[in-house]
């Protein structure tokens, strides 16, 4: 382009007009990326900020997601549900329980009716989830198969570590009516093989299954040492100590070769666990698959044995053998023994199986027969999603169906008559009338009244999980709140003694820990209220703690209500001749503890995540059964999945109190009137 | 209007007696006197039957016992306290512990609960939501069920001491010589960048400069550590192919920024980048680039493990005490630096550095000190216990041989502060080295991350209560971001956050005695302990509430102090 030649030394320095001016094109402000670079990318350090933030999230997530899909054990919540909702509590208390369950729901839709609305939309949602709750579980146990048993036959002792598994020849199990039990051979190519096999297995497979995996981890851990001494990435007390392990480790033997693991014919005897007779006998060989079909609900025996070779080990593979929990208890002065299967909660009452010497056969209990290993999701779902579902959904469906109920026939009653001056209002009496009818109703089904068949009296020792949390709560704040007002009242008097008195009440109940309180009340109270004494009052005893101090707590609550009052109010009041109990009676009192609902929902709060100390002084509250069941031998140990499930027990109800509260606060219905 | 009721008829009539009682003043003493006999008689009627039920126990309240043996030992105790001591030496021992736990765990959570407050409204979105779940999951579960996690779950799950954690893990690591290159390179050229004459060519082209020659010297570096040192990727080798490509390349680069093909502002970037990329070529071609790296051993510091943390212990030897001399030295030559300077300015209306000034006066009689303590020569000898007796060994000898005790070795040190890294013996013990217990590590953890929670609500609703107007009006006049949170954000939040942070300071150290739920020996655990041994219940009460009055007393002092500090330094 001859035109358009130019000197070059001038090129940079002076401007053409044929050239238009270059900008940078406009950055998107809106749509999805304007929002990720407002939010997420806005400069460099939060560029960062947002990088930490999604690593951290990301890291805590997957930890979570595969510790409790992976390895956690939840049957330690599925089997216990009834113990975190209401204790040991006797079987006669259940109906009344769940009447009170569904009052609560009646008020609950009342109040829903009453004070605000809930949106078509956000019924269909709630009807939505808990159609869910009843499909997924159908849907998973349709779909999902419960995994396999392992089972191995043969007269080798196995060792893997510092344990040793013996044979177990004849082992019994429980089992409904016409179910079908289905065997397979299986022969682990090697021991990688033979370390993946995660599933239900017995004491001998599963000591197999953990002598491979040591020493495929042994293995590993060699060629890392090699690996390490052969680089110069380790400081020289590293380098000793590498050394030495080189030359003190073995690596053993392939465990797969070394106990003849493999397929041989394994001879099968299936017998009646009361009668003894025989139901089945016959030999299954290698791959060919054996389909056992029960007659009845019952415990069963099963013999296996590699007949002709005293030093190999045959792998079973088996549908339908599902360890079981034993509980023991005395029902109308007799020892009653429960096993029920852990897959499906079937329920077999009564003696175990024994041998010909009388001593109980070993069976599949889930101490020793456990899920072994890394669960897949598959397991997860069939395990343990689906029966935890099973259990919650009809508790859930109806309170939310009696809860609708009552909305929708409160707001149709309300609307039949909508000639009211005051729209609501007699819906609001109602509701807060229901207020006033439950709390004693409830004390009255929980307490009892007569030691006869009709509301028969409850042993206060048994009560416990949730049910204790929510009674301790409920009474303190109940018995606490007159007093908390009496005490507000009289710190705010003009009298010095009585202001004096309720002073230093509420200054030493607000600087002593609550922990002390409680264990006072369990000390100190059976000197001072003797007829308080023994291990059946405990919960009043606490009671009475817990009451002492959240009256100091509330006062406070009431008396910052009381102080948020315009001073015009009293003094017109005044004015209009009424006595000093009058005033506080009709004028400041009604308008002061409308100003403190929120206060008092944060008070409510705030002691029922208190009422867990009580766990320290010995009662079964909901934390103190998180530590009770950890304390079962089925489920030694198991804190984190019972904390974790009390945690989220603590943080629903304390996150929908906390919601109401700021409802209530921003409807604007706690503000004084001026 | 009723005027037409007489005066009269509003004083009271009737008799003496009358008259008396109708006068409200006499009636609220009678009252009071009333209200006095009830509760004193509420009070003896309850208090005489306990005292009836503790006489017949034979647990009479006196404070004697407190003189007598204890006879149990606490894991968490100073070197003088064992199971011969006294009642009142391990109530004193658990009064030391909760003190402990109080003091580490109010600094803690106010500065975690400072940051998670600001994070609270920090405009980035994942920022703020995690830190909105962080507050929410904390404050909405109870919180002796997070010390049960933090001591059962977290504390248990940490390995055997044997294969403890240990920060930093013990190893080599490398440290490239070019880090340190392109750090002092980087460090110049932010420095020259911030003029404001540079302009935009002139910078665009040095960033891009810059960028170019760290990644392609660290391609170049990476290929030869990745292919070995053979003939193209060797360090020096002259023009190779790789490097020759590179140049061609850069070259090409540069002529693209001169021409007119790219946009404007690309143009500098261009010839940044070309020469950039041109010098890291011909630094590896001449083997100009450094290539070697420093093999750094590291060796634990803090161990982690299922028995609780170890980390270095500071301790202060035998000069300490001369040194501290000039420390104090320092610290009033700073005081008079800061009254001085500040009375300066108000008199001559000069701003004066006066925080610089007062930190060197303050480091530079402790640098001075440090250095003169240590003057003085260590003893060439030392008493040692060799064989069953003692005999004079020469020192280096003897810390060579490693018979010298921490004792020895803090007589004999020539600094006044001696940092002792942990040691182990060979069962895993440690010998040395600042120990927390687990129990202790889980309180802590749990008290300041359940506090930081409310703490960083606090912050948050104080920083909000600041009028936006007032950030504006800030900026407006120029203020940088630190001055705007110095001088107008943070005056005005604390004068709302101090308030409810007393109540937060308050409850952490009642909440400390939930201890006791974890077995960790604070005043509340020990005196359970000593009750349930002497029987003492009512005195070991009476202790415990007077103990945690006085600290809650305490906290509100100090806290009311703060308080009208800076209510009075805003209004």
């Amino acid at each position: 382009m001859a035109g358009r030649q130019r000197p070059r030394r001038l090129d940079r320095n002076i401007a053409y007009f044929d050239e238009p001016p270059e900008r940078r094109p406009p950055i998107t402000e809106v749509g999805p990326v304007a929002w990720v670079r407002a939010n997420l990318f806005g400069s460099a350090l939060d560029m960062a900020l947002t990088l930490l933030g999604a690593l951290f999230l990301i890291g805590m997530i997957s930890f979570l997601l595969t510790w409790s899909i992976g390895t956690a054990n939840w049957y330690s919540i599925t089997f216990n549900l009834r113990l975190f909702l209401v204790g040991r509590v006797e079987p006669f208390m259940d109906p009344r329980i769940t009447f009170l369950f569904l009052f609560i729901a009646v008020l609950a839709g009342v109040n829903f009716a009453a004070w605000s609305r809930i949106h078509l939309r956000l019924w269909a949602i709630l009807a939505a989830v808990l159609l869910a709750l009843f499909i997924i579980p159908w849907l998973i146990a349709g779909a999902i198969p419960l995994p396999l048993t392992w089972l191995a036959a043969g007269q080798r002792e196995v060792t893997s570590g510092s344990i040793t598994a013996s044979p177990v020849e004849r082992v019994a199990f429980i089992a409904g009516a016409d179910e079908e039990i289905v065997f397979r051979l299986v022969t682990p190519a090697d021991d990688a093989e033979l370390a993946r096999l995660n599933s239900f297995s017995d004491g001998m497979s599963n000591t197999l299954r953990n002598a491979a995996a040591n020493r495929l981890a042994s293995e590993q851990r060699l060629v890392t040492v090699e690996r390490e001494l052969a680089g110069d990435s380790l400081t020289g007390r590293q380098r000793a100590a590498r050394e030495a392990e080189l030359e003190n480790t073995a690596v053993p033997p392939p465990v797969h070769t070394s106990y003849e693991v493999g397929a041989y014919p394994v001879s099968l005897i299936l017998r009646s666990g009361d009668t003894d007779a025989e139901i089945f006998n016959g030999t299954i060989a290698p791959g060919a698959e054996m389909r056992l079909t029960l007659p009845r609900d019952g415990w069963y025996v099963l013999e296996k044995r590699v007949p002709d070779n005293d030093d190999s080990i045959a792998l079973l593979s088996a549908s339908g053998l599902y360890p079981v929990f034993d509980r023991s208890f005395i029902r109308e002065g007799e020892r009653v023994f429960q096993y029920m299967r852990a897959t499906d909660r079937l329920l077999v009452e009564g003696g175990r199986p024994r041998d010909a010497g009388g001593a109980d056969l070993p069976m599949l209990g889930i101490i020793d027969h456990q899920y072994r290993g890394e669960r897949p999701l598959a397991d997860f779902l069939s395990l343990m999603l689906g029966p935890f579902l099973d259990q919650l959904n009809l508790g859930l469906a109806l309170f939310t169906a009696v809860m609708a109920a009552a909305y929708f026939a409160s707001r149709w009653l309300e609307r039949r008559d909508s000639d009211q001056e005051v729209p609501l209002r007699r819906l609001r009496r109602a509701a807060v009338w229901l207020w006033l009818v439950t709390i004693p109703l409830a004390f009255l089904l929980i307490i009892g009244v007569s030691s006869g068949p009709f509301l028969t009296l409850s042993d206060p020792q048994l009560w416990g999980g949730l049910l204790l949390t929510l009674v301790l709560t409920v009474v303190a704040l109940v018995v606490a709140f007159p007093i908390g007002i009496l005490l507000a009242l009289g710190r705010r008097s003009t009298l010095p003694v009585v202001s004096a008195a309720s002073t230093l009440y509420i200054e030493v109940f607000r600087g002593v820990p609550l922990i002390t309180l409680l264990f006072m009340s369990m000390l100190l109270v059976q000197f001072v209220l003797p007829s308080l004494s023994g291990p059946d009052n405990a919960p009043y005893r606490v009671m009475v703690a817990l009451i002492l101090f959240s009256a100091a707590y509330l006062a406070e609550d009431v008396r910052g209500g009381l102080q948020s009052l315009p001073t015009g109010q009293v003094e017109a009041a005044r004015a209009l001749g009424l006595p000093g109990w009058r005033i506080t009676l009709h004028i400041t009192l009604p308008q002061a503890l409308r100003a403190v609902i929120p206060a008092l929902v944060g008070q409510f709060i705030s002691l029922f995540k208190d009422t867990s100390l009580v766990t320290i002084v010995g009662l079964i509250d909901l934390t103190g059964v998180a530590n009770l069941i950890a304390s079962q031998t089925e489920f030694q140990g198991l804190r984190r999945e019972t904390y974790i499930f009390i945690a989220i027990i603590y943080f629903i109800f304390s996150s929908v109190m906390s919601n109401v509260s700021r409802r209530i606060e921003a409807s604007g219905s706690g503000a004084a009137r001026a | 209007m009723q005027d037409d009721i007489p005066l009269t008829n509003l004083q009271p009539q009737g008799g003496l007696l009358r008259r008396t009682l109708a006068d409200q003043r006499v009636l609220q003493v009678l009252g009071q006197i009333l209200f006095v006999f009830v509760a004193v008689g509420v009070f003896w009627v309850l208090g005489n039957t306990a005292a009836n039920q503790l006489r017949d126990k034979g647990l009479v309240p006196t404070f004697g016992f407190l003189e007598l043996r204890s006879g149990f030992a606490i894991s968490e105790s100073p070197d003088w306290y064992s199971g011969e001591s006294t009642y009142g030496q391990a109530f004193v021992v658990g009064l030391i512990n909760t003190l402990r736990v109080v003091s580490i765990g109010l600094v803690a959570a106010s500065v975690l609960g400072l940051f998670v407050g600001v994070f609270l409204l920090s405009t980035n979105w994942l920022i703020r939501n995690i830190s909105r779940a962080y507050v929410e999951l904390l404050r909405n579960t109870p919180l002796l069920v997070q010390i049960f996690v933090w001591y059962f779950i977290v504390m248990f799950s940490f390995p055997q001491i044997r294969d403890a954690i240990t920060i930093p893990a013990e190893g080599v690591t490398f440290v490239s010589l070019r880090i340190v290159l392109w750090a002092l390179l980087g460090l110049l050229l932010w420095r020259y960048l911030g003029r404001p004459s540079v302009d935009f060519d002139r910078r665009e082209a040095l960033r891009y400069g810059f960028g170019a020659l760290l990644l392609v010297s660290e391609l170049l570096a990476w290929g030869h550590w990745e292919r070995g040192a053979g003939w193209p990727w060797r360090p020096g080798a002259g023009l190779t192919i790789p490097t020759l490509a590179l140049m061609l390349v850069s070259i090409n680069l540069f002529l693209l920024g001169r021409g007119k093909l790219l946009p404007l502002p690309l143009r500098p970037r261009a010839r940044g980048a070309a020469l950039g990329a041109l010098a890291a070529a011909l630094f590896f071609g001449y083997g100009m680039l450094p290539m070697a790296s420093l093999r750094v051993e590291t060796f634990p510091a803090f161990f982690i493990s299922i028995r609780g943390f170890v980390m270095p212990d500071l301790l202060a030897t035998g000069r300490f005490a001369p040194w501290f001399a000039y420390v104090g030295l320092g610290i009033l030559i700073a005081g008079f630096v800061w009254i001085w300077l500040g009375r300066r300015t108000e008199d001559t209306g000069r701003p004066y550095a006066r925080g610089r000034l007062m930190l060197l006066a303050l480091l530079v009689p402790a640098a001075l000190g440090w250095v003169l303590v240590g003057l003085e020569p260590p003893p060439t000898h030392i008493p040692v216990e060799q064989g069953g007796e003692v005999v004079l060994q020469p020192l280096a000898d003897a810390a060579e041989a490693g018979l010298l005790s921490t004792e020895d070795r803090l007589r004999t040190i020539t600094q006044p502060l001696l940092v002792q890294m942990p040691s182990q013996n060979r069962f895993g013990r440690f010998l040395t080295g600042l120990e927390f217990t687990p129990e202790m590590m889980a309180l802590l953890i749990a008290l300041v991350i359940y506090t930081s929670a409310f703490i960083a609500e606090i912050v948050r609703a104080g920083i909000q209560a600041v009028p936006h107007g007032q950030i504006e009006a800030g900026r407006a006049l120029g203020l940088s971001q630190a001055q705007l949170l110095e001088k107008i954000v943070l005056p005005q939040a604390l004068r709302v956050i101090i308030p409810p942070l007393g109540n937060q300071y308050l409850n952490l150290s009642k909440n400390s005695s939930l201890a006791i739920g974890i077995g960790y020996a604070d005043t509340f655990t020990t005196t359970v302990t000593i009750m349930n041994q002497s029987g003492q219940s009512v005195t070991g009460f009476l202790m415990v509430m007077v103990t945690f009055l006085a600290l809650s007393l305490l906290i509100s002092l100090f806290m009311n102090a703060v308080n009208r500090r800076f209510q009075l330094v805003t209004r």
